[in-house]
């Protein structure tokens, strides 16, 4: 499944993601931010927030936060025009499995990107 | 009392993408513990970094202890190690800092607590710093003593293409991380051994473009602690009670001291070597 993420200038915000099952089947997850003259270099202007349960949300005992700089991010001389995020999803046929998280940015950047669900 | 390690409790994983040290990684861990972090880092191409720790109680990081993996590739990609004994009340931030004048880092870690530590003498058992394949990179040990809590943390190139980091079981995952947009693959884990035996450990990352890079540590934990001989007493031929006391890393600790035949014995035979009932040479 590939749900794109539209190109928009976008304010500092802080979301909320709510508790939502993860479907059986399911085993790998990338989100992928393209990025277009962010200001702010070397700062960080982003942050995903995601923890996974499978228990059912009884528990979520794996946290991952990922930090995104802003400016123009270059490695080995080339730019690196997209900041993305795969997680690989454990125990791919549970039913009892959720996911939660936030969002939340610094300052205002210009944005699109995907998600895609495998 | 003496225990075994036992991981309480950890951060998750933090990841850095494009942004000034440090990688701040918030947790709270009980006070006293051992406090160990593990990551990796790859800068933009400047050069070579260096990994200092610290946290927001011990600013200046003098109570950590930093093993870093040897560098390989363009950004002087790197795996860290450090830890922190009996750990201050009040931690909430953990800093892993990198040294060198770029302001875009790429960096996986995470914090984990645990229990168990030995409070006796040096902690760590061995440390194996090794540079491996494209593909894969082994750290192996034998510990001196039973129970080691081993850790290893390892760092691939990523920048061509998404890979899989193969399992390391039954080694328990720490931190794992495999996609393009880090610029660098992590994958960390940890091993409460039983009987000390050879550790050999490989950890494969398949679509790395230059050497992998990698550190094993192993800590002593305190079920060594235990005295092996215990207010071992002795009615010698002047009929006065002699005891010792035998800590491994302590050396013996004489309550009395006494010389003889059968306190010799006892005393040898607590430290395993050779008794002879019948010498009369002096210990001290």
């Amino acid at each position: 499944m590939l749900i794109p993420i539209p190109r928009a200038n976008r304010a500092p915000l802080s979301l909320s993601l709510p508790e939502t099952a993860v479907p059986a089947g399911v085993s790998l997850a990338t989100i992928a931010i393209t990025r277009f003259a962010w200001p702010n270099p070397g700062e960080i202007v982003g942050t995903l927030t995601t923890e996974f349960s499978f228990d059912n949300g009884a528990t979520w005992p794996w946290v991952d936060m990922f930090q995104v700089g802003g400016g123009v991010i270059t490695r080995n001389g080339l730019e690196v025009t997209e900041s993305s995020k795969s997680f690989t999803l454990p125990q791919s046929n549970s039913t009892t499995r959720k996911v939660r998280g936030s969002v939340v940015t610094t300052a205002t950047l210009d944005f699109g990107g995907r998600i895609e669900i495998v | 009392m003496p225990s075994k390690w036992v991981r309480q409790g950890g951060s998750g994983k933090v990841t850095l993408t494009g942004a000034a040290s440090p990688l701040a990684i918030t947790y709270s861990p009980t006070a006293g513990r051992f406090l160990v972090t593990t990551g990796s880092v790859v800068d933009n191409g400047a050069g070579s970094t260096t990994v200092t720790v610290s946290d927001n109680i011990d600013t200046s990081g003098a109570n950590w202890v930093v093993q870093q993996s040897p560098a390989s590739g363009s950004g002087a990609r790197k795996s860290w190690i450090a830890y922190k004994r009996n750990c201050e009340s009040g931690i909430t931030t953990v800093n892993c800092k990198f040294s060198n004048g770029s302001t875009q880092f790429f960096a996986i870690g995470e914090v984990s607590e645990y229990t168990g530590a030995t409070t006796l003498g040096t902690i760590v058992d061995f440390t194996d710093l090794q540079t491996g394949t494209n593909t894969a990179v082994t750290c192996s040990g034998t510990p001196s003593q039973d129970n080691c809590l081993l850790i290893m943390s390892t760092s691939a190139d990523d920048s061509s293409a998404s890979g899989a980091w193969a399992s390391n079981a039954p080694w328990t995952t720490l931190a794992e991380e495999g996609d393009t947009g880090t610029q660098t693959a992590h994958k960390s884990a940890y091993l409460v051994q039983g009987t000390a035996a050879l550790e050999s450990e490989t950890m494969s990352y398949d679509v790395g473009n230059v050497p992998h890079l990698a550190a094993m540590m192993a800590f002593r934990d305190s079920s060594n602690d235990t005295p092996i001989g215990t207010s071992a007493s002795v009615n010698n031929n002047d009929a006065s009670m002699a005891s010792v006391f035998i800590m491994p890393g302590a050396g013996f600790i004489p309550l009395l001291r006494k010389s003889g035949t059968a306190l010799q014995r006892i005393i040898e035979q607590a430290m395993g070597l050779k008794s002879n009932i019948n010498s009369t040479k002096t210990w001290w």
